[in-house]
């Protein structure tokens, strides 16, 4: 059956239909929802969440742009709306954004370990660098998503750059100590 | 040893090929919470269907009353004339010719079994034998009394078989009644049982107005009957809404304090849960240590354990500062969640309490007059005078309250209405000149020699001296409607004095149709206009004005304008007529 075919039956709320379409993307959206929540619980809400809009709103999909795009933007919207009410965390004025560079050694840094620090960003600083750094959005785009200024995303962004940098050297000159 | 890379990119490159699959419940709890809102979704329809329950339950309750009323129409005084007396007037009261009359019927005590029988057998009513003219109200008397009768019996027939809808019409072949009073012959039309629903006589069905009760009796029944399943049915899925915001209104405090007790478990338990998490890490890199080669696994072990020993503290102490605030949050979400069930909660008792129905009784002076000139009786009477005539109209309309705003009503009035054309000429016809009557008038038998003409256009030279001419007379139509309004008000003001506007159409169901020629305050009844529609619609339009007195009860007074859409079928000769009629009453609301 065609993404096609699955979307007009899971349009008649068919739920065998509705299922399949889960499988074929819940993995990927599952990752998504990892980068924008602060564990893996929040991570499965997320998801449960994000695919009871996707299929309530399924008919507002009239084929303009990939489904999968679509989806995405439910998910992330869905992670954002647990934050939106919440204050901005940060609010720096610090407009110097530089570049960060890490002395990495990639035998040394797993994608878990990677994932877990993501996570644990504070919430703004996470979900700035997940949109800029992960899913390409750009500040001005995240500005109006979590309605922040774009000032704002981009501090927060490099905020989240230095913690994240902070935590890889830490990490890394541990296991570097370990012979 | 590593390289230096933007971390950017680094992030970028790793997350690349991430893919993760979701816990195995998720699926699961989807397809749980997409059940529980399809049958939440099932549970909205029947609020539609209540509402529009209510509304065809007005519209029943108000026809079934339409039918009862009209009905009860055999106690209006009659004026009868005297056919070769022009300008007499007779009044005879109907109440005492049927106690004379019943003696005459009395052998005609209809039953069930009577009417079987005559399933072929057409009546012939006795009385109408008589020819004097005082008689005709006689006869007319006790053809209604019959008619009457033999409803009620039919009635009780139907109820027996209410699957087979039977035509009755019995026709009255007295020759004298058809020619005396060929006006008021839809009386003397019986209800005679048929074996199929065909009428039996082509001419009879314009006039089968008794017959058509039953059939709208019928039906009705049976509507009100599906009506009131369907209410039933609403009523319980009402309940089971009802119970369920009573659930969910329990369920949030519990939740509320399991929430604030988690989140105080939580804090307690975060040094474990911490350890636990740093644990699995170390197990993990442990795994990667071990699969290099590099190290041994031992000594590896203890290190990494002692040193992730010591960056516990560090890690607690920053995932309390981070765990504070989404508690925080957590609790002020909950808060602010109980917040808007509050204000639902506030929401939904609002509406049950403006959910009332009212019943309101009013009785209005009523005008009744045309947009335009013209006349619905004659072509040549378009230039004449018109004079609106002011009646009354009682009834009743029953109202709900659909919110604070707008509310429908439907109701039931009766008003008789007229008007007169002034500067008529009468006289009397004879061979030469021929019977000049009105167009688009059944004149009754004893006025049928009878000529009108306008004034205006008949000069007294035309008309032979020999005849009394009768000039400076007026032409009275009198008209009688039972009305069913259905209206939506909205409510502009809402103080102690309410103001509303008022909207809707009205039904018209036609009861009365009588023409009478004045002259010097002698009125003769001439005939019936044969160009009325049964059924008329209105447009209605008109402010409702409410004055708070006590609880529940209010002093109305509506001026509302009604424009009669059809009240004549064919030459109506540009006559427009419309209602003006002041309401007044008090409504009750319960």
């Amino acid at each position: 059956m065609s993404l096609e075919q699955l979307i007009i039956k899971c349009k008649k709320n068919d739920r065998a239909a509705q299922g399949k379409l889960y499988r074929m993307f819940a993995k990927q959206l599952y990752s998504l929802c990892l980068k924008y929540s602060k564990n893996y619980a929040e991570a499965q809400d997320n998801l449960q969440d994000a695919f009871i809009t996707i299929f309530k709103k399924i008919g507002q999909y009239k084929g303009k742009g990939s489904f999968e795009g679509w989806m995405k933007r439910i998910v992330i919207n869905t992670a954002l709306q647990r934050y939106r009410k919440s204050s901005n965390l940060d609010v720096i004025k610090d407009d110097n954004v530089i570049e960060e560079v890490v002395e990495v050694d990639a035998d040394l840094v797993s994608l878990d370990f990677l994932l877990h620090i993501v996570q644990q960003l504070p919430d703004k600083y996470r979900l700035v660098f997940s949109l800029y750094v992960l899913d390409q959005y750009s500040h001005k785009e995240i500005a109006e998503l979590l309605n922040i200024s774009v000032g704002t995303s981009k501090s927060n962004l490099s905020r989240a750059r230095s913690i994240l940098k902070e935590k890889i050297q830490e990490h890394q000159f541990i296991k570097k100590q370990t012979p | 040893m590593g390289d230096k890379k933007n971390i950017d990119n680094f992030f970028q490159e790793h997350f690349k090929e991430f893919n993760e699959n979701p816990p195995e419940n998720a699926w699961e709890n989807i397809q749980s919470e997409l059940d529980k809102q399809d049958s939440d979704n099932k549970k909205i329809i029947p609020m539609w269907f209540k509402l529009s329950g209510i509304a065809a339950s007005i519209v029943f309750f108000v026809t079934f009353l339409v039918f009862q009323l009209s009905s009860d129409n055999n106690t209006i005084n009659e004026v009868v004339e005297a056919p070769n007396n022009i300008g007499k007037t007779i009044l005879i009261d109907k109440n005492k010719q049927e106690a004379e009359v019943n003696t005459n019927i009395s052998f005609k005590e209809i039953t069930g079994s009577d009417l079987e029988s005559s399933k072929t057998k057409e009546f012939s009513v006795a009385s109408t034998s008589n020819t004097t003219p005082n008689n005709n109200g006689v006869s007319k008397s006790v053809l209604k009394k019959y008619n009457t009768n033999l409803n009620q019996v039919s009635k009780n027939k139907l109820e027996e078989n209410s699957s087979i809808y039977k035509n009755v019409a019995i026709e009255n072949n007295s020759a004298n009644v058809a020619e005396n009073n060929e006006a008021k012959e839809k009386n003397n039309k019986v209800n005679k049982v048929l074996p199929g629903d065909n009428l039996m006589k082509e001419k009879v069905i314009h006039e089968q107005l008794l017959v058509n009760e039953e059939i709208d009796n019928n039906k009705k029944t049976s509507d009100y009957l599906l009506v009131k399943s369907e209410e039933n049915r609403s009523k319980e899925a009402q309940k089971v809404l009802v119970d369920r915001a009573k659930n969910t209104e329990s369920e949030i405090t519990p939740l509320n304090n399991q929430q604030e007790e988690e989140s105080v478990v939580a804090m307690s338990n975060l040094s474990k849960t911490d350890k636990s998490l740093t644990g699995e890490l170390t197990n993990k890199i442990v795994n990667k240590n071990n699969h290099i080669g590099n190290i041994k696994k031992d000594s590896l072990e203890l290190v990494v354990e002692n040193t992730s020993v010591k960056r516990d503290n560090e890690v607690i102490e920053e995932e309390k500062v981070e765990e504070d605030l989404p508690v925080e949050k957590t609790i002020e979400e909950a808060i602010a969640e109980q917040e808007t069930e509050d204000e639902k909660e506030e929401n939904n008792s609002e509406i049950v309490e403006f959910r009332k129905w009212n019943i309101s009784p009013n009785i209005a002076p009523v005008y009744y007059n045309s947009l335009a000139s013209g006349s619905p009786i004659d072509g040549d009477l378009a230039a004449n005078k018109k004079k609106g005539q002011f009646t009354t109209s009682y009834g009743i309309s029953v109202g709900y309250a659909l919110n604070k705003k707008i509310s429908v009503r439907a109701g039931i009035n009766k008003l008789e209405v007229g008007y007169d054309t002034e500067g008529v000429a009468l006289y009397l016809s004879n061979e030469t000149t021929g019977v000049k009557g009105l167009k688009n008038v059944t004149m009754s038998s004893p006025t049928s020699s009878m000529s009108i003409a306008s004034a205006t256009t008949y000069s007294a030279s035309q008309i032979p001296e020999s005849f009394s001419l009768l000039f400076d007379s007026s032409l009275n139509q009198r008209l009688g409607y039972i009305e069913v309004p259905v209206e939506l008000s909205y409510k502009l003001s809402d103080k102690k004095f309410k103001v509303d506007v008022i909207a809707g159409m009205s039904s018209f169901f036609l009861n009365k149709n009588e023409i009478y020629s004045e002259n010097n305050s002698v009125v003769t009844y001439i005939g019936e206009a044969n160009n009325l529609n049964n059924t008329v619609y209105s447009t209605n339009i008109g402010f409702g004005f409410e004055y708070n007195i006590s609880k529940g009860v209010n002093f109305n007074f509506e001026p509302m304008f009604k424009y009669q859409l059809n009240a004549f079928s064919n030459d109506s000769g540009n006559f427009k007529p419309y209602i003006l009629g002041l309401y007044t009453g008090f409504s009750y609301k319960f």
